[in-house]
């Protein structure tokens, strides 16, 4: 695969055609809301632009993208959060009403992102933990702690339904 | 099912066609510029420096070779003096109407009299001491009695234009007579 520190605008074009979906979950789990959604999908690719990574394969390219995006809601959140509003307020920010939400998916968004970000990536995504952990730069143990724990809220949530 | 029911929620997050394409606006209007930015600052920069680089290799090659085509013994027609002020391009002697004369750098010297000497208060003088900085060596003469001799700035008399020939045992001075035609 080819990659450079000026890449095209016809690669840059393919990798978002093939990963602006993905890129777009990921921070709508953490943005819960369209606009900042948009501004942070938009942040993670001008970012893969000037990035000089060369990718092996289209999975290297989404789990670089999903790392990038992850990181960059999170310091949305870092910086933004000690201008304005608690952590924990943001947390319970409600999902906006624009997106067809179904009772899951709003039990899955209530859950706190490091939780959240594991049970997507895992469940969805179907990365092993091992990769998670790669992926994220966490401790293979945290992420299965990460997973056990959302699995936990979510069963208290889902009235104790397995999932 | 449960699992699945998280993967079909998942899957309801999904951006519509007029998203992917504004947002796609906005990357390629920010890559756009940061493109134009990256010429000047990548490839207008990686052309720049290797030529600069070029110039003043140049330049400090062209001063090194012209210093060295000046080094006395090297190019015998062509002399710097050792006073940063003057500069020889040609030395020589030849005799007329029963005087010697000198030619550097345009200018005839003739050898001065007795009367001159006295004139100008220089019979008594050490010339050897007071002489200034060297400023020739006599390369091309008919008067073999000067053959290699140095010529000095003597610069006693700061109004007259003097200077003085080293032979092997004496210092013999000359003043400016007229520019060479």
């Amino acid at each position: 695969m080819k990659s450079s520190l000026l890449r095209t605008n016809e690669e840059l074009s393919q990798i978002y055609d093939r990963h602006v979906q993905t890129v777009y979950r990921v921070c709508f789990m953490y943005m819960k809301n369209r606009h900042d959604t948009e501004d942070m999908v938009q942040e993670t690719f001008i970012k893969l632009y000037s990035d000089d990574t060369v990718f092996e394969s289209i999975e290297h390219e989404k789990a670089w993208l999903i790392r990038t995006a992850t990181n960059l809601c999170k310091d949305f959140f870092r910086h933004w959060w000690r201008k304005t509003v608690g952590f924990d307020e943001v947390e319970e920010v409600a999902v906006e009403q624009d997106l067809e939400i179904d009772e899951t998916l709003e039990k899955v968004m209530a859950l706190p992102s490091k939780y959240k970000t594991a049970i997507y990536m895992y469940y969805y995504e179907g990365y092993t933990t091992v990769e998670i952990s790669k992926m994220l730069n966490i401790k293979e143990s945290t992420i299965r702690s990460h997973l056990h724990k959302g699995r936990k809220l979510l069963q208290i949530e889902m009235e104790g339904e397995l999932i | 099912m449960r699992k699945n029911d998280i993967i079909n929620s998942f899957d309801s997050i999904n951006p519509d066609e007029k998203q992917i394409g504004k947002m796609f606006e906005v990357i390629s209007g920010s890559v756009s510029k940061k493109r134009k930015f990256s010429f000047f600052n990548e490839s207008f920069y990686k052309r720049a420096v290797p030529a600069l680089g070029m110039v003043i290799l140049l330049v400090s090659v062209s001063i090194v070779y012209m210093g060295t085509r000046n080094i006395p013994g090297k190019n015998p027609g062509i002399l710097t003096s050792q006073s940063s002020d003057d500069f020889a391009t040609m030395c020589n002697t030849y005799e007329f109407s029963d005087k010697d004369r000198i030619l550097i750098d345009n200018k005839i010297y003739v050898r001065m009299t007795r009367e001159e000497l006295d004139f100008y208060d220089l019979s008594d003088l050490q010339i050897s001491e007071e002489k200034g900085g060297k400023i020739a060596t006599i390369s091309d003469n008919s008067n073999e009695f000067y053959d290699n001799c140095d010529v000095y700035r003597f610069e006693t008399r700061e109004d007259t234009d003097i200077v003085a020939v080293e032979t092997s045992d004496e210092f013999i001075l000359f003043i400016f007579e007229q520019y060479a035609e």
